[in-house]
């Protein structure tokens, strides 16, 4: 089989993903998804923004595809380009609770049974205690929706949810992480890289940190749909992505007006859209944790 | 005979069976000298295998090093701190586990497990711990070093991963070499190659080796001398061939009887110790193996026998077998 350079373990990751319906049932959702966001400018057929006073409120039809809205703009492009928005808050916030999860999880994992387990779990079930959303409002109606200049950057109010999502995520993270660490730091190979005298900062770093990536790439994964779901809701009560920019929370949130008065097709795509993106990264997550963790798995071998 | 390397005197060491602290080792003493080969001889439970973590200091974390001395190169090596011991691990004092696939990290490349144990204990470059690795891979008679390197864990077979096990615990020329049943997991004839590379090695690198085992025909022919463990005891200890034709203590007696021979009679009854080793925690004032033993006299189960002393040998029993 020629591999053009990929390493053989992704191709026979992407080969298991491909082997489970359901599995590539999600692939599929969340690539489609991640195309229309990064080539939005190409695929849209009109400009998100651009206002036609003229063809309002029209059902879907040839031209566009998924109808107009209330001033005029293409349902179908805004639709694409609502894609950016959440995806970017998807990763993003994973990305950022990333790396404090691993480090929380990891360090009381190895040094399980001390002091330093205690403090830091404590803490983490302290931050596990806070309502995700609810901070999210809280936290970005102190700071105003407008962007913030400081000094040569501006933070944008999509930074604000990402920084708030991410550090909210460390503690799910961290218990994960904490999970399999703690059961790799008391395994026979730990002891082993110990007798051959590895330090401890060796053995957490290039020794444990393997073992632990995949529950952490399926966490990712499971994590993303969350933070799809918050960037919704966020701009759904208008402290998320502002109007006129497109975002799927705020169609659904200019799409109130119209529940009763029958142009569903401005609730209708948006709502399947995030349907759509939370299925296809659930059903991914859980793919890959059955590809992942032997302890699940059924289906061929990947090896 | 070379300058005495180990010298491990008195050696206790407890772990907490409910509310107190059982002994596992009670008192083991014995020496290495540098270019021995030493064998541990026991059954399942009999304090080796803590004797040699004890070594290292690293018996599980319950357990307690509550007794004697350890000097290892002259210095006491239960008193040193935690990091010049760590730097003792792998370089000067290393070991080689019975079950070579747990002994790796299932995910890391066997070159890199290599390397990360060069580099840590050397201050070399990345090209030249890799022409270490290599070399040390061809020393222990893998072929394909660079394959080897590149391969998963279980990606080898048991015995390519037993050689890249040793090879990885002789990568820094350690001084002493604990064995700690390193052919068990094996079959037959990866037993036989093992142990020919351990002969190879010693004779090439002049190497001290502990080797710890319950398979006294192995032991037989890799060491010149040994002892033999009970209970948290040494029983008795001298050159093998003294031990296999006369054999002082009643265990070690049993112990070799207990192998079953080619020339035995099909209709011959296999030997066993009647009887289970003590438990941890059992407590008895006389020899440990008195409740097992068939020539145990009155004197066995009250007092703990003193050593006695012959030429390159001694044992602990009140009525040995002369």
């Amino acid at each position: 089989m020629q591999n053009w350079g990929i390493p053989r373990r992704y191709l026979l990751l992407l080969h298991s993903i491909g082997a489970s319906r359901t599995g590539l049932f999600g692939f599929c959702l969340v690539s489609v998804l991640a195309l229309m966001a990064i080539f939005a400018p190409w695929i849209a057929p009109y400009e998100p923004t651009q206002v036609d006073m003229l063809n309002r409120l029209q059902p879907p039809s040839w031209s566009h595809w998924m109808g107009t809205d209330l001033t005029g703009r293409d349902v179908f492009s805004r639709l694409i380009w609502g894609a950016r928005p959440s995806l970017q808050v998807g990763i993003l916030a994973v990305l950022i609770g990333l790396p404090g999860g691993f480090a929380v999880g990891l360090l009381a994992g190895f040094y399980r049974g001390t002091m330093l387990e205690t403090i830091l779990m404590r803490i983490v079930e302290i931050i596990a205690a806070v309502p995700l959303l609810i901070v999210a409002i809280a936290v970005v109606g102190v700071l105003g929706v407008k962007p913030i200049a400081m000094g040569p950057f501006t933070i944008t109010n999509e930074i604000k949810i990402v920084v708030v999502l991410g550090f909210l995520y460390i503690p799910g993270l961290a218990r994960v992480v904490f999970a399999v660490a703690a059961a790799e730091a008391t395994s026979d190979y730990i002891r082993a890289r110990r007798i051959q005298g590895v330090r401890d900062f060796t053995l957490i770093v290039s020794d444990i940190l393997p073992n632990c990536l995949s529950v952490v790439i399926v966490w990712g994964t499971l994590l993303t749909a969350g933070g799809v779901l918050a960037e919704a809701g966020l701009s759904f009560v208008g402290l998320g992505v502002q109007p006129p920019d497109a975002s799927w929370g705020v169609m659904l949130s200019e799409a109130r007006k119209f529940i009763f008065s029958g142009e569903w097709w401005l609730l209708f795509f948006p709502g399947l859209a995030i349907s759509l993106t939370v299925i296809g990264l659930n059903l991914l997550g859980d793919a890959l944790r059955d590809i992942l963790d032997p302890r699940h798995y059924t289906g061929p071998r990947l090896d | 005979m070379g300058a005495r390397l180990l010298e491990v005197n008195n050696l206790k060491v407890a772990f907490p069976v409910g509310n107190v602290m059982a002994e596992a080792v009670r008192g083991v003493s014995f020496e290495i000298n540098t270019g021995d080969a030493v064998g541990v001889l026991g059954e399942s439970g009999s304090g080796k295998s803590v004797t040699a973590l004890a070594i290292l200091r690293l018996i599980p974390s319950t357990g307690r090093i509550t007794g004697g001395s350890v000097k290892f190169a002259g210095e006491d090596i239960l008193s040193i701190d935690e990091a010049n011991m760590r730097r003792l691990r792998g370089r000067d004092l290393s070991m080689v586990f019975q079950d070579p696939l747990t002994a790796f990290n299932p995910a890391l490349r066997i070159g890199r497990q290599l390397l990360n144990v060069i580099r840590t204990h050397t201050s070399t470059t990345v090209q030249q711990a890799r022409t270490r690795a290599l070399e040390v891979l061809d020393l222990v008679g893998l072929p394909n070093p660079a394959r080897v390197m590149r391969s998963y864990p279980h990606e080898l077979s048991g015995g390519m991963r037993q050689r890249a096990l040793i090879g990885i615990a002789l990568a820094c020329n350690p001084k002493l070499l604990i064995a700690d049943e390193p052919t068990t997991a094996l079959d037959v004839t990866i037993q036989a190659q093992i142990v020919d590379l351990f002969h190879k090695l010693r004779s090439e690198l002049d190497l001290t080796l502990l080797y710890i085992t319950h398979n006294l025909d192995l032991m037989a022919e890799l060491c010149d001398r040994a002892i033999v463990m009970y209970a948290g005891n040494v029983v008795e200890e001298g050159k093998v061939t003294d031990l296999f034709q006369a054999p002082r203590h009643p265990y070690t007696r049993m112990l070799i009887d207990c192998v079953p021979r080619l020339e035995d009679s099909r209709n011959r009854e296999l030997t066993v110790i009647k009887g289970m080793p003590p438990t941890i925690g059992t407590t008895n004032p006389g020899c440990r193996f008195s409740p097992r033993c068939p020539s145990a006299v009155e004197r066995c189960h009250v007092e703990y026998p003193e050593e006695s002393f012959e030429a390159q040998r001694r044992f602990s029993c009140w009525n040995p077998r002369l």
